[in-house]
């Protein structure tokens, strides 16, 4: 499980770069969510290598607090969760869910490619 | 039919086919083929293949009239060879083109052919029995133009990598 940190302009952009890449690479489909259109109670749980990117376009408490209560629960069988937050949510979120915080194997920040390589990040 | 005209129409009738094949052949996305290239160019480096590898050895950027191109800075292969090559597309209404592409294959001097170079010419050539629109050159000899049937660019990159290099000139 990675907590991706990027700029909320530059969030859709990443999400392709990151799906583009996936599939290119291991040949797998990332399925792409966005955290203010989860149902209720619904949680991001991947299981048999699955990959999902969940992108939390807006600050959801509820949610955080769900997946810090089920974080155990969220990536099983060789599945990958990726949480795309911007900068300020992802200290929000690291403060309020230690759960999910501990069980979090890298934190990185991301921006989208530049395929000319003049601007190498 | 004079031999001469036979060979002319056969020549005509080649290249109506190289037309017929770059047209039929859908990229998908420049990126993706930058995206599948890259992949491939680290995955040699990862085992020992190729000397060093970095993203910026390999831009993607806009030329003119819509054509992307993409073009890879020589690269030394653990073998002592060296490689670059360039590959320009244009994508229309959703399908990306091939337009043009040349792979350049510099082999080491203890090999017995110096040099192999694989071309794809944006045009039909004006002499279509001489020079083929895809074509590869061995060694010094730049008169021989071998036809090179259309491809992948990704599956030419093998093929250079793969077979041609570990095989040629041994």
């Amino acid at each position: 499980m990675y907590l991706l940190i990027c700029d909320a302009t530059a969030a859709k952009a990443v999400q392709a770069d990151l799906a583009a890449e996936v599939e290119v690479q291991l040949g797998a489909v990332v399925s792409l969510e966005t955290a203010s259109e989860l149902r209720t109670g619904e949680l991001p749980v991947c299981r048999d290598g699955s990959i999902r990117l969940l992108h939390f376009d807006e600050w959801l408490p509820a949610l955080v607090d769900a997946l810090d209560r089920h974080s155990s629960y969220l990536v099983q069988d060789g599945g990958q969760l990726l949480l795309l937050v911007d900068r300020q949510s992802a200290e929000r979120i690291l403060r309020r869910a230690p759960n999910l915080r501990s069980r979090l194997t890298d934190v990185f920040q991301i921006s989208p490619e530049d395929l000319s390589g003049e601007h190498p990040v | 039919m004079t031999v001469e005209s036979e060979l002319q129409r056969l020549a005509l009738e080649r290249a109506e086919a190289y037309e017929t094949a770059i047209s039929a052949l859908d990229l998908g996305d420049p990126a993706r083929v930058y995206r599948q290239i890259r992949a491939y160019l680290a995955e040699l480096e990862d085992h020992g293949r190729i000397k060093r590898f970095r993203e910026n050895m390999l831009p993607l950027r806009a030329a003119q009239d819509g054509v992307q191109e993409l073009r890879c800075v020589p690269i030394e292969l653990t073998s002592g060879s060296r490689f670059e090559f360039t590959i320009k597309m244009r994508q229309q209404q959703g399908i990306c083109r091939l337009i043009e592409f040349e792979f350049h294959l510099n082999l080491p001097p203890a090999r017995n052919v110096d040099m192999v170079r694989i071309h794809l010419i944006p045009e039909r050539p004006r002499d279509p029995l001489q020079v083929p629109q895809c074509h590869m050159h061995i060694g010094g000899g730049e008169r021989a133009h071998v036809p090179f049937p259309i491809m992948s660019p990704r599956l030419i990159l093998h093929l250079v990598c793969e077979v041609i290099e570990p095989d040629i000139g041994v």
